[in-house]
């Protein structure tokens, strides 16, 4: 999977969870991709973006392998996700959440 | 036979010199009322190795002596000279620059100005005549020299100016002609690989902005007499890749190709230099059976050498931008230089391919006459207008973002997916097989659906990947969705 075409993009951060969940969904359904990251942006506001940016990482699924849905959760504190089995993290990281940031945990259906 | 020994005697005396003209003195420091810069030589061989690595450090030095001098602050321009010039006092280039630095020093308040001047053989005779017929002879030299040396010296030269985002140094760099040249393909690759760095760093940190850690605040390619064969690779790359490059809120650009519709010399002379030089060359023709799925490629361009031919300026398809004249600036005066009570305006061209951060264009000739005559005030103003003002933030790349979607377009992405995997997966599996033989089948037609054809199709491998591509569309455009969904047969709920 890592040697694959990856494709970066931006979220809007201010959106809620559900909007982002949309939208990674959306872009990878459009770039044929797996979420690999997904983090808060560096830094302020970047030009003509965001007031707040998450940034994502696709990569795109072997020919002829299906795209997992990715599904968010917000954690709280620093402890284990407590993924359940059939659940596939694809990234913990800091995100922006409605403009807040949040951790957040990202995991695709095995 | 005598008149051509004749010749060959001539040409033999009148030689310039293959010598470095800077060796012992290459760094001019400022004299108070005469000459208020620093002047630095840096020369290169025909090969393009430095005559004296020296020359470099010296440089360096000058630029942060003058930092110094300047609490931090330091204006450098850098300029690569182009045919029939050198690093001699007997070259017009170094006498034309010397006034331009001059100008800018007395504009520029109290922060000082240094200019390196990038030496190269560009002129192999003083012979008139034989001079004319140096072109291709120095043209391959302006191919050959920009190798590891100069690009070195170059970034050493940017890196030395901007240390660091909050630096409010300016460097700018100009090649001029085959200094154009030299210029662009001695940064491309470079450039190139910082971009990618910047790239991977972001993907893995999840950083907001694909920053360029400041290589300069301009580089320019004025009346460039480089094909646009040099240029046309960088550009695809920015073009497919999304990128843009601001300083704030403003479009600035990363590299900037600009020739004067009063030069003749690339316009008309150039294709003509050329020609003898392209016959030995193979030159493809662009059969693009799907131009979507190759944004990197310029439509209706069938064949490469017409970018081997004309400049990136100078071709129509590759020009970003336009200037127009007016009698009051723009809404936006920051896009505007006034010369001699008007004001030249600069604008993205309508309809344009090159939506890219390297910037082509043609200029006026009220401010750049002719091919040659570069070192003038109007042309200095309109060079203002593309950099970025002091309170803007530094300049970064960015990637697109993914726009606002419907839950009826989340849904039908979703079942593309679901179909693009199950004709995958059925030619994955069974190639051989009849399963796999109809979703092959099935997929040719689908494109053909989306208006893809021809020989791109005949490799099956190619078929899915130009399926992935269409449906790639979508992220830029979430209302194909409905287009690509009724060519695969897929019924929309709503």
């Amino acid at each position: 999977m890592s040697a694959n075409p990856t494709h970066l993009a931006a979220i809007d951060g201010d959106a809620t969870l559900q909007v982002q969940e949309d939208k990674l969904n959306f872009g990878q359904n459009g770039f044929t991709a797996e979420a690999t990251s997904y983090a808060k942006a560096a830094g302020g506001k970047p030009p003509n973006q965001f007031n707040h940016t998450n940034n994502v990482t696709f990569t795109e699924v072997d020919i002829g392998a299906d795209v997992r849905p990715i599904h968010l959760k917000v954690v709280e504190g620093t402890g284990a996700a407590n993924l359940a089995d059939d659940q596939d993290e694809a990234f913990d990281s800091e995100v922006y959440i409605e403009g807040a940031v949040k951790r957040v945990v990202g995991y695709h259906e095995k | 036979m005598r008149n051509v020994l004749l010749i060959l005697l001539l040409s033999l005396t009148a030689c310039v010199p293959n010598r470095s003209f800077r060796q012992s003195v290459s760094v001019y420091p400022p004299i108070p009322g005469e000459s208020p810069y620093t002047l630095a030589f840096i020369e290169f061989d025909d090969m393009g190795e430095f005559w004296d690595r020296t020359q470099l450090n010296r440089a360096l030095q000058s630029i942060n002596d003058a930092k110094a001098r300047g609490n931090g602050q330091v204006i450098v321009v850098t300029f690569v000279h182009g045919w029939k010039n050198n690093a001699s006092d007997d070259s017009g280039n170094v006498w034309g620059f010397r006034d331009e630095l001059k100008d800018i020093a007395g504009r520029s308040g109290n922060i000082p100005v240094v200019g390196v001047y990038i030496g190269w053989r560009g002129a192999a005779t003083n012979v008139p005549f034989l001079k004319e017929l140096s072109f291709g002879n120095r043209r391959n030299a302006a191919i050959r020299i920009p190798g590891a040396n100069i690009t070195e010296a170059l970034h050493k030269i940017m890196r030395t100016t901007k240390q660091g985002e909050n630096d409010r140094s300016k460097c700018v760099l100009i090649g001029h002609s085959f200094g154009g040249m030299v210029l662009e393909r001695a940064l491309t690759q470079s450039m190139v690989s910082l971009i990618n760095d910047e790239e991977e760093k972001n993907g893995k940190t999840g950083a907001s902005r694909i920053s360029i850690p400041s290589p300069a605040d301009l580089i320019v390619f004025v009346n460039s007499a480089a094909p646009a064969t040099e240029g046309k690779q960088f550009l695809g790359m920015l073009k497919a890749g999304h990128y843009y490059y601001r300083s704030g809120t403003r479009d600035v650009p990363f590299f900037l190709a600009i020739t004067s519709k009063g030069d003749t010399a690339t316009e008309f002379l150039m294709p003509i230099g050329h020609f003898p030089s392209k016959i030995t060359k193979a030159m493809r023709q662009y059969d693009l059976c799907d131009p979507d799925a190759h944004p990197e490629f310029p439509p209706g361009i069938p064949n490469q050498s017409t970018y081997y031919l004309h400049s990136t300026a100078n071709s129509p398809v590759l020009q970003s931008h336009e200037i127009f004249v007016s009698d009051r600036p723009d809404d936006d005066p920051a896009n505007c230089a006034e010369v001699h009570q008007k004001w030249y305006c600069v604008r993205p061209k309508a309809n344009r391919w090159n939506d890219t951060p390297y910037w082509a264009m043609r200029m006026q000739a009220e401010i750049v006459p002719d091919h040659g005559t570069i070192f003038r005030p109007e042309f200095r103003r309109l060079l203002e207008v593309f950099l970025p003002t002091r309170d803007e933030t530094p300049r970064t790349l960015e990637r697109v973002a993914i726009p606002n979607i419907t839950s009826s377009q989340l849904d039908l992405s979703s079942k593309i997916q679901k179909k693009r995997s199950e004709l995958e997966a059925s030619w994955v599996r069974h190639k051989n097989e009849k399963e796999g033989q109809d979703a092959l089948k099935e997929a040719r037609d689908i494109l053909g659906k989306l208006n893809v054809s021809g020989t791109c199709l005949a490799n099956p491998d190619n078929v899915f990947q130009l399926l992935r591509n269409k449906i790639k569309d979508i992220v830029s455009d979430p209302s194909k969705v409905v287009q690509i969904a009724e060519a695969m047969g897929i019924k929309s709920d709503q």
